[in-house]
């Protein structure tokens, strides 16, 4: 397996519910609200191999930023943070090539704060991913 | 006889055990805090880097609010606030830091990123190390506390 297996596996997930949107990494966010933004973050590998793209295995973070109206009350926020997070119970797992994606923890959704233009709330999804 | 010369094997372990436990959350605790870097922001001429606190705007850095709930109860504000703390943890402690406060309200802005400029995740990106900072302090104890 490798990192863009591991992370299409995640953002696959995440379409599946077709829940808004979404801006993915490197990719410029449309500006519609309400929307999605996906950062990695925390990502730690090992590669256990001497292939220099095989991944043994990864630990890392899948950060949702859910980017709501501002100024209409949290309830439209909250509900799309809770639909992001009901796509990745806890425990769940996603078959890659190689190997498997585990959901560590439930999702966390965190406090929202507004911006210029939005309101922000993230949700931080765990995942661990081993090769088979 | 040997009974006595057990219990007081039981009793030295049990000693030592708890010296390394308060010893592990002590180092792991400063290697966690220590190890959070800070880097020029972007009204630095620097760039917001992954994993750092931007020294931007001034204060967020030293807006670290550092409290510990057990034994001892302290809480202290400043960039190297957790000194403090970690010098009266004990294995079994709460601790709380956190960044923000009236002194810095924009703190979640930064960390998760906001108006298009994207987030640092400094805190998730620390705790990410957690398991291996606890793992090398763990080593350190076993060879600094000793019968």
């Amino acid at each position: 397996m490798n990192t863009k297996d591991i992370r299409n596996a995640m953002k696959a997930q995440l379409l599946g519910g077709a829940v808004a949107d979404t801006a993915w990494p490197n990719v410029k966010d449309s500006g519609t609200t309400p929307r999605l933004e996906v950062e990695f973050t925390g990502v730690r590998q090992e590669g256990g191999t001497l292939k220099g793209n095989e991944v043994h295995y990864e630990e890392g973070t899948m950060m949702v930023i859910v980017a709501a109206a501002k100024g209409g009350g949290t309830d439209a926020g909250l509900d799309l943070a809770g639909a992001v997070a009901a796509r990745f119970p806890e425990g769940s797992r996603l078959t890659i090539t190689g190997g498997t994606v585990t959901i560590m923890a439930r999702p966390d959704i965190r406090g929202g704060f507004p911006d210029d233009t939005n309101y922000r709330i993230p949700v931080a999804i765990r995942y661990r991913a081993r090769n088979t | 006889m040997t009974r006595r010369t057990f219990m007081a094997d039981i009793d030295r372990w049990v000693r030592l055990s708890e010296r390394r436990l308060d010893a592990v959350t002590k180092q792991a605790t400063n290697n966690l805090l220590r190890g959070i870097r800070i880097a020029p922001g972007i009204n630095r001429s620097g760039t917001r880097q992954r994993g750092t606190i931007p020294r931007d705007l001034g204060v967020l850095a030293a807006s670290l609010q550092s409290t510990l709930y057990g034994s001892t109860a302290i809480s202290q504000a400043g960039q190297d606030s957790y000194a403090l703390v970690v010098g009266f943890m004990g294995a079994g402690d709460r601790a709380v830091f956190s960044w923000g406060g009236a002194a810095a309200p924009y703190v979640k802005e930064v960390h998760y990123g906001a108006n298009g400029v994207p987030g640092t995740f400094w805190i998730d990106d620390r705790a990410a190390d957690w398991p291996a900072i606890v793992r090398a302090a763990t080593a350190e104890a076993k060879l600094r506390v000793r019968p």
